[in-house]
């Protein structure tokens, strides 16, 4: 019998309020290299919370998220942000691209804050736009793109680092169904062939499918699979 | 229940409200100095009224009308301040605006509801203004007379003719609000963007500047129609430059962007290139001011040189009070081009939050808001003095030694400028930290 490889990201109990609106309680999830999760759940589950709280945007007001056996809260402010930067992707459903800055150069922005050359930076990043099938757009602004393609620019935004997890949250929450199905395959395709896990947060059943695992949310808490004790 | 006026400034929100009051007070103010100035004791001897000890260019009347003007010109600044002021909250106005134009609201009543936004505070701030004056008075009138000269008039009381300065005040603050109101309307009817500014201004520095070249061809400008001639060539090329800069602001930001290697520079070149105006009105003020100041470090060091010390204080106090004024417009200027960056952060908070959420460390953030307000102030500031040292001087065929005046004012400025967009940045970090929040990043 074959070993399933250590968790690259764990997290347990975490518990996260806004105020006196309590987003997560108890919230647990692990993570394994090259898998795909889908965190479903009804609005208001905490769901965009609890993905925030793996990519270290937020930090737990209790428990533990750990990446690689280190503990996100054990890192500083400028240690989480690096990590974000060059280990981990963020995909949004919206508003993720700088407007001012044209499809190249929001997907080299990563790349010079790695403190890359601007000619590098730039080719690495038209590599990917061209691999998303994007590379038209390279002098253009996301106010000029549609909905997809600005996706696609996101999600080689994500990649260009080579991280080790990509997060996605709703990223096809603001596209057609067809535009969508394109988008999330296009995602899903680029995080195998670089051997990123992938963790997805959506409401929608036909995204979910396309993962290795759904964990569902309800009230801030995963509700228990069927194979799993009660 | 709550009038509606009230209701629609309050809409606006209380910090835009409290910095168009603030502004259009110190607005008012200084034109009730400048009024006061220009009303003192009708007497054309040199010694002027005697029970007031004045500072010798507001005493003598040949010079009053300069020491007015450069009162008048001090507003400058604080009315670009006034202009920022009216562009923050521009989203959520538009938002307003979009919503009430739904509901039915012609173009019309938004541009008057946008009118009211911005003319009640400003009705506030001119009246609150006589008071700023009372204060002026009593500290740089009373207080330094007892220690030499006073910079305001004390003999000048308020009168009936304060009353109209109070309106003009509030009327300009209503016609801001107006204009910003129409703009926003017109976002509203093309749901767009604005085109990029285009260098048609520069028409005006030519017709300008050929104006010149004939007026010295002709030998100068000593008779009265030579010097209509050389005043209007003068005004022209003003205009042209000030309609100029917001196309050289998207310009610069242009090519700064195509050379940046880091990506704060990157981020606020392509803001720069994206959105040029506002910056580019005040970097026009920055350059002016840079002139004045280049003027003053060759006038000083000549001074200096070729006057006899008895003289000196007549020439040099002026020029430091001028040269304080100066320096103090760069700090109002540097604060309405960082209120300007604050807003558009603003406009973009969830983009913003999205940056730091993607790993783009809020250090980068703070360095791409003061790299945009240095790219868009240092460089017209030194252009500013360097035509100001260079201009002056050959015109009044200045020694090494002035022209070295000249370089210290430019050092000077440029230390100023500096340290003011430090300074100002840091002001307005509270906004862009706000910006950042991941609560930006929750979808509604």
């Amino acid at each position: 019998m074959i070993d399933a490889p250590e968790p690259i990201l764990s997290a347990h109990g975490i518990h996260k309020s806004f105020g006196r609106t309590v987003a997560l309680r108890g919230a647990a999830l692990e993570l394994r290299p090259g898998e795909c999760v889908a965190i479903t759940g009804p609005s208001g589950s905490g769901k965009s919370t609890l993905l925030h709280c793996l990519a270290g945007v937020l930090l737990p007001d209790s428990g533990v998220v750990t990446f690689r056996g280190a503990r996100l809260d054990g890192l500083g402010v400028d240690e989480r942000t690096r990590l974000r930067r060059i280990s981990f992707g963020l995909v949004l459903q919206f508003g993720q691209l700088v407007p001012e800055l044209t499809a190249l150069e929001n997907v080299a922005l990563p790349l010079l804050l790695e403190g890359r050359r601007r000619p590098d930076a730039a080719a690495v990043a038209a590599q990917w736009l061209e691999r998303l099938e994007v590379g038209q757009l390279a002098t253009t602004r996301p106010t000029a793109m549609s909905g997809g393609e600005a996706q696609r620019v996101a999600i080689a935004r994500a990649l260009v680092t080579s991280p080790d997890i990509v997060f996605a949250d709703e990223p096809t929450g603001a596209l057609d169904t067809v535009t969508g199905e394109l988008a999330l395959d296009v995602l899903v395709k680029a995080t195998r062939e670089t051997e990123a896990a992938l963790v997805l947060v959506t409401h929608d059943n036909r995204v979910a499918a396309v993962a290795d695992r759904e964990v569902v949310l309800r009230d801030g808490a995963v509700e228990p699979g069927p194979g799993d004790p009660a | 229940m709550r009038p509606l006026a009230v209701t629609v400034v309050l809409a606006a929100g209380r910090g835009r409200a409290a910095l168009v009051v603030v502004t259009t007070a110190a607005t008012a103010a200084l034109l009730l100095v400048a009024a006061a100035i220009s009303r003192v004791d009708g007497s054309d001897s040199w010694n002027g009224p005697a029970q007031e000890p004045l500072l010798a260019p507001i005493r003598d009347p040949g010079t009053r009308p300069g020491a007015v003007l450069t009162v008048v010109l001090l507003t400058v600044p604080v009315l670009l301040l006034l202009d920022q002021a009216v562009r923050l909250g521009s989203t959520g106005q538009h938002r307003r605006y979009a919503a009430l134009s739904v509901a039915g609201a012609t173009r019309r009543d938004l541009r008057r509801w946008a009118a009211v936004e911005v003319g009640l505070p400003a009705l506030a701030g001119a009246l609150l203004g006589v008071p700023g004056w009372w204060l002026l008075r009593e500290v740089l009138g009373h207080r330094l007379a007892e220690h030499g000269a006073a910079l305001v008039p004390t003999t000048v009381g308020p009168g009936p003719w304060t009353l109209p300065v109070v309106l003009v005040v509030a009327a300009y603050g209503a016609l801001v609000g107006r204009r910003r109101g129409s703009r926003a309307t017109a976002l509203v009817a093309r749901g767009g963007q604005r085109s990029a500014p285009r260098p048609w201004s520069a028409l005006l520095v030519l017709v300008g500047v050929g104006v010149l070249v004939v007026i010295s061809g002709r030998g100068g400008s000593s008779s009265p129609l030579g010097l209509t001639w050389l005043i209007s060539a003068v005004v022209l090329v003003t205009l042209g430059s000030v309609g100029l800069a917001p196309w050289a602001a998207h310009a610069a930001g242009a090519v700064a962007a195509r050379r940046a290697q880091r990506a704060p520079t990157l981020l606020a070149a392509r803001r720069l290139h994206a959105n040029p105006r506002p910056a580019g009105r005040a970097a026009a003020a920055v350059g002016a001011v840079g002139l004045t100041t280049g003027v003053l470090g060759v006038f000083v060091a000549d001074v200096v040189q070729s006057t006899s010390s008895y003289d000196r204080d007549d020439y040099l106090v002026p020029a430091s009070v001028v040269g304080v004024c100066a320096l103090l417009a760069v700090a109002l200027i540097a604060t309405s081009i960082a209120v300007h960056s604050v807003e558009t952060t603003g406009e973009h908070r969830r983009e913003t939050a999205a940056l730091l959420a993607t790993g783009v460390p809020v250090s980068a953030l703070r360095a791409a808001q003061r790299t945009e307000c240095l790219l868009t102030t240092l460089p017209l500031t030194l252009a500013g003095s360097v035509a100001g040292s260079l201009g002056y001087g050959w015109l009044v065929g200045a020694s090494p030694v002035a022209y070295a005046g000249g370089l210290a004012a430019l050092v000077l400025v440029a230390l100023v400028v500096g340290v003011s967009v430090v300074a100002a940045t840091a002001l307005v970090r509270p906004w862009l930290d706000a910006a950042v929040d991941p609560a930006n990043l929750r979808t509604e």
